[in-house]
């Protein structure tokens, strides 16, 4: 039986914000789902190495061959036409938001206070530091 | 030539037609464009279909015959493309909220190919949330209807492309296979739909679910519209490096625009040659399958029978654990390969994130569909430290004995007749808040996927109360072509009664 933490354990290794009452959901399906997928681990395999699916051709255990081309300069995509879907941009670069949370924005996300000594993420910041939204982009 | 006998050429009488001037390719496609304005608020196939759109593309292939250019194999034809292919100037969302009005700059090879053989792009189609489901239920943006009867689901992920040819909104469409999301739809619709060779077709801009498993895949009413978007779309191609020559390497003498399978001459197949001996995996069917399908694939084996066919029963104990070895494989796949979708640089982005982690989790948590999610979390899972070789690992490993195993069969046989899904078209709802229910009934188009092979389905008989049910063929590598042969003698033989009775 697999628990809720170990669903938001997951959901924070694939970056994934899950409101409380999708992660019952998700906890209820997942146990199902592994439980029938535990029933591979019986299915009977020479031991050894993982194949890789894609270029397994030694073995004669796959059709795909390696391929190779030569390896050309060839123009990339414009600055602007890579920019071009991009929500927010500043100086013809991606804009995003702080990288390095305040102290102010750790204690928020965590309901508790900072300084955690496992918590080396965090970086202190001097008091009088920017407010907690003011330190992204403009374009936000 | 009437509105509706337009509709009803095939792909290269269409084609033929407006290459000498017969018709015009903005008459075929007002023809499509016109029906479409009348079924297409019952169906639901298509997320973006523009009528000026259209008809200016198809305005460009008139003013290129004008002036008297080539044109290609495809001239004017309307072909309806799964949102998840990409096209420039129309969106690509892959009916998920965190793509919602993407341009890409770049057409997908395929839609690239199909543009310069004069294919007049027609719309996109609905589809499972980034192809993860078997029955469109899981757009983000509205359900598709099956034309054949419209409580029940067109099968999915290629549900949109199904239901827009099965409603005769468009003449043919492309879909995209991971585990059977051609061929379930097809089935589910009354078409044939074709999952080539992984390889056969470039993925470049195919956006990638599983990427070890992912083929565009055409689908249309017969088997010779099937083959001539195959020859179209298929090819090697500098974009994606699991791309290959068209089965010619392996049999010299074959030409590069009859892609996988023997050298073939006109056109006409319905005289070309069966196998001798198909395997049935009977006792597999008979466990799986319920009483409308058996009684389908009994028929079946009939019409081989009777044409001379040796079918010989055959076990396939590895293809049964196809449906758990997919899961953990397609899933992880996808776990990696949906992580590109962080706000940043295209898509949906998430307001008022503060930091730069927050962007990332809000985005995916409001952008990504619940089967997304679940799909998400459970690859996550089997690609973690401590998890990743009981699970990930030996669904690999599992997977290289569905390979063997198909191999070996395939090498005394010429091809495996099974039915593509158990039961007919299941009602809308049925089995949308079940994953599992959902995923068990991927059981016979599995393990072609996990394979590699090329596996089509065609539309075979119907259940007790006229439900399409639908027929696969399995070949060897780079087999296309033969297999499109064979589906092609049995249509021509069946054509008009529904079926193989």
């Amino acid at each position: 039986m697999i628990t809720p933490d170990q669903v938001r354990q997951w959901a924070r290794l694939a970056r994934l914000d899950l409101p409380d009452p999708e992660l019952e959901r998700l906890q209820g399906d997942l146990d199902k789902i592994l439980e029938f997928v535990r029933a591979l681990q019986d299915v009977p395999v020479e031991s050894g190495s993982v194949p890789d699916s894609v270029s397994e051709s030694e073995r004669g255990n796959h059709p795909l061959p390696s391929v190779e081309r030569p390896d050309e300069v060839a123009p990339p995509l414009s600055r602007e036409v890579a920019l071009e879907e991009a929500r927010s941009t500043s100086d013809g670069h991606f804009a995003v938001p702080a990288v390095v949370e305040s102290e102010a924005q750790y204690e928020r996300r965590t309901g508790s206070a900072g300084g955690d000594s496992n918590e080396n993420t965090v970086l202190r910041e001097d008091s009088d530091s920017r407010e907690p939204g003011s330190s992204g982009d403009s374009n936000l | 030539m009437s509105k509706t006998s337009l509709r009803d050429l095939s792909l290269s009488e269409a084609a033929l037609a407006v290459r000498n001037g017969e018709v015009t390719s903005v008459d075929l496609a007002d023809a499509f464009l016109s029906h479409s304005e009348q079924v297409e608020p019952g169906i639901g196939a298509f997320l973006h279909l523009e009528r000026d759109e259209v008809l200016q593309a198809a305005e460009e292939i008139d003013q290129r015959r004008a002036r008297g250019e080539a044109l290609g194999e495809l001239a004017g034809v309307p072909i309806a493309i799964k949102d998840n292919i990409a096209t420039t100037g129309m969106p690509t969302t892959c009916a998920s909220r965190i793509l919602e009005g993407h341009r890409p700059v770049r057409d997908a090879t395929a839609v690239r190919k199909l543009r310069e053989a004069g294919a007049v792009l027609f719309g996109k189609t609905n589809l499972d949330e980034f192809g993860m489901g078997s029955s469109t239920e899981n757009s983000a943006y509205h359900v598709t209807r099956n034309p054949l009867r419209v409580d029940r689901v067109p099968g999915g992920s290629s549900g949109g492309s199904a239901a827009a040819v099965a409603s005769g909104q468009a003449p043919a469409a492309l879909g995209s296979d991971t585990g059977g999301s051609v061929r379930q739809p097809a089935a589910f619709c009354g078409l044939v739909g074709l999952k080539p060779q992984y390889g056969r077709v470039s993925r470049s801009g195919l956006v990638a679910f599983a990427s070890s498993l992912d083929v565009i895949g055409p689908m249309g009413r017969s088997a010779e519209d099937v083959r001539l978007l195959l020859n179209v779309i298929s090819g090697p191609d500098s974009l994606d490096s699991t791309s290959r020559a068209g089965g010619s390497s392996s049999r010299p003498g074959d030409s590069t625009s009859r892609p996988g399978g023997s050298p073939t001459g006109p056109e006409n197949r319905a005289d070309a040659p069966l196998p001798s001996v198909l395997g049935i995996p009977r006792r597999w069917i008979e466990r799986g399958a319920g009483s409308d399908v058996v009684r389908v694939f009994e028929e079946t084996c009939e019409w081989f029978r009777a044409h001379g066919v040796e079918l010989r029963e055959i076990e396939l104990e590895a293809a049964e654990q196809a449906v758990a070895t997919y899961y953990v494989i397609a899933d992880a796949e996808a776990s990696s390969n949906l992580s590109r979708y962080d706000g940043v640089r295209f898509g949906y982005r998430a307001q008022s994130a503060e930091t730069l982690e927050e962007l990332y989790t809000r985005t995916r948590g409001e952008g990504f569909g619940l089967e997304v999610k679940r799909r998400i979390l459970l690859g996550t899972f089997v690609l973690s430290a401590g998890y990743y070789d009981a699970y990930y690992g030996q669904a690999q490993r599992v997977r290289s004995r569905i390979r063997s195993e198909l191999e070996t069969v395939l090498s005394g046989v010429e091809g495996i007749l099974l039915p593509t899904t158990p039961t007919p078209p299941f009602p809308l709802g049925q089995k949308s808040d079940d994953p599992l229910e959902m995923y068990l009934s991927d059981l016979y188009t599995l393990p072609a996927s996990l394979a590699g092979i090329p596996a089509v389905s065609f539309p075979a008989g119907q259940s007790e109360d006229g439900l399409p049910v639908g027929m696969q063929l399995y070949g060897r590598d780079d087999s296309e072509q033969d297999l499109l042969d064979w589906v092609s003698r049995f249509e021509s033989s069946t054509r008009g009664n529904g079926g193989a009775s």
